[in-house]
């Protein structure tokens, strides 16, 4: 209860009027009469967990400040620890505060896995535009369920999640604990190793049929999955498959994608392909990936249509295939194999939609 | 950029500006480095400041004015360069170096620094000051910041405010 400042000096404000120096004010109170714009600052450092559990708490002045709408613009529940150890139910409640606090001004929201159909009808249902997960595949077959007319799915991390790895860990830390002998495990077999490699791919073929666009960059999908994609998704248009290792660009491949607008196979294409669609939201240190992501959000605002059922807000737009003249197609991208492991390292952990 | 030379008796060296403290304390510093202000800069093109005139600053008393001038001085030649995108890692350790000392300071004072930072408009300092509360705060319950930054204890009115909340945000640091 050590308190740090002096009650005594509360009274001896003889010579303050309206510019006085904070210094000659109480201690301590005066925090409490920090201006809106630097408490803003100071919460923007925070983040919004923090806020909804510490500092917006703090004293009346700042709950109001916490509920500023330009406070929840960008909103990033992925990395706090919190995200991890409370349950689900109150994480979702916390985003669809954040959701309301933003008063209809949210434009991205970063979550991690624990966002459920319920929470994301309700993000949906604001207008919120970008939105950003990481992945099991049963996240897709959600979302087939919930939007099986998405038609751009951005997806760019850094590990993705490997339900199965997690399974055996699990698995053999029971083991551990119980005692057992470690049992001899059976060496999994090619096609085991194929489908679970794919699986992520699998649930995109099999639940969102209306993709216009894609990018699943470090995947770990084959051919196989990749053919799986393409076959049940006719309207597919962008695909960005780099970084995808076990991607294996031969005559087929080739042949298969050759319909596609926009083809990527490597980090280094982006550059070359002028297409909106293909620009990566990455995290940079502190706020500095919010810029990168109103470029990213003008981008698609150049680039919405009218077309749109409008059910939705701007929530998923549709693609457009660029129109400005120096849209020329960019170079001939199919030569470009995928396997240059120098690719492989930068590769950042959202999901974007 | 012509900003009309003011009898400042620099010839050939950098310009200079005269700013007043709230106290009546006069600190001469390179237009340059008090062009950090967004608030002086605009006076400082239109030629202010110069001479004998200097620029009040009735909001910021002379010891908050000397520390937020030493961080103008400090980051001049950075902000010069544009934001300094063929700034050396080195020089930019040091810019951290510098930042990490600057802010590592009493309470009131970080305080002051916030509100002249505010009333001045140097973003950079603005986005400091504010890192550093952040960081004090991060990770700490509502009472326990109350208790870091010295808040006085809470009125009953407070205090019922504050249990009100706790409890609409049931999930709130205990």
């Amino acid at each position: 209860m050590a308190r740090q400042m002096r009650d005594g000096e509360v009274a001896d404000s003889d010579t303050m009027d309206i510019v006085a120096s904070p210094l000659s004010q109480p201690p301590g109170r005066y925090w409490s009469e920090l201006p809106l714009d630097p408490l803003s600052k100071i919460f923007m450092k925070l983040g919004p967990i923090e806020i909804l559990m510490g500092a917006g708490l703090v004293c009346h002045s700042w709950v109001a400040a916490a509920k500023t709408p330009e406070l929840w613009r960008f909103v990033d529940m992925t990395s706090h620890k919190v995200i991890f150890t409370k349950d689900i139910a109150t994480v979702c409640a916390m985003a669809k505060v954040a959701v309301d606090r933003s008063a209809g001004q949210m434009e991205s929201f970063w979550a991690q896995k624990f966002v459920t159909t319920d929470l994301l009808d309700y993000i949906a249902s604001r207008g919120v535009r970008v939105f950003i997960l990481p992945h099991p595949a049963e996240f897709f077959r959600c979302i087939g369920q919930v939007r099986p007319e998405l038609k751009r799915l951005r997806i760019y991390i850094e590990e993705w999640y490997d339900s199965d790895q997690i399974r055996r860990e699990m698995e053999e830390e029971y083991r551990r604990n119980c005692g057992y002998e470690e049992e001899t495990e059976d060496e999994e077999s090619e096609e085991d190793w194929e489908a679970r490699q794919n699986e992520d791919a699998f649930a995109i073929a099999e639940s969102l049929h209306e993709l216009r666009v894609l990018h699943i960059a470090g995947n770990s999908l084959t051919n196989k999955g990749l053919y799986a994609i393409l076959d049940s998704c006719p309207h597919l248009e962008c695909l960005d498959i780099s970084e995808c290792s076990h991607v294996r660009v031969n005559n087929e491949l080739q042949d298969r994608c050759a319909k596609l607008k926009h083809f990527v196979t490597s980090p280094r294409q982006r550059h070359d392909v002028h297409c909106p669609d293909l620009h990566i939201i990455r995290k940079e240190e502190d706020e500095d990936y919010l810029d990168y992501i109103s470029e990213d959000l003008d981008l698609r605002g150049e680039s919405e249509m009218d077309d749109d059922d409008g059910s939705y807000g701007n929530y998923w737009q549709d693609y457009s295939p660029p129109s400005s003249p120096d849209d020329a197609p960019g170079p001939d991208l199919s030569k470009v194999t995928c396997d240059d492991t120098r690719f492989y390292t930068d590769i950042h952990e959202y999901y974007s939609l | 950029m012509a900003a009309p030379e003011s009898g400042d008796g620099n010839n050939g060296a950098a310009r200079m500006v005269t700013l007043i403290s709230s106290d009546n304390t006069r600190f001469e510093v390179e237009a340059a480095a008090a062009s950090l202000s967004q608030t002086l800069q605009l006076t400082i093109l239109d030629g202010g400041g110069g001479g004998g005139d200097g620029i009040p600053l009735p909001n910021v008393d002379s010891a908050t004015l000397s520390k937020v001038l030493e961080y103008c001085i400090k980051h001049a030649p950075a902000a010069a360069n544009g934001g300094a995108p063929n700034a050396t890692a080195v020089d930019r350790a040091e810019l951290e170096r510098f930042d990490n000392e600057f802010v590592n300071i009493d309470q009131s004072v970080l305080y002051s620094l916030i509100m002249a930072a505010h009333n001045l408009e140097i973003e950079g300092l603005q986005s400091l000051v504010a890192k550093k509360v952040a960081d004090m705060i991060k990770g700490k319950s509502p009472m326990e910041i109350r208790r870091t930054l010295g808040f006085p204890d809470p009125t009953p009115e407070e205090q019922a405010e504050m249990n009100a909340h706790m409890l609409e945000y049931g999930w709130a640091y205990e």
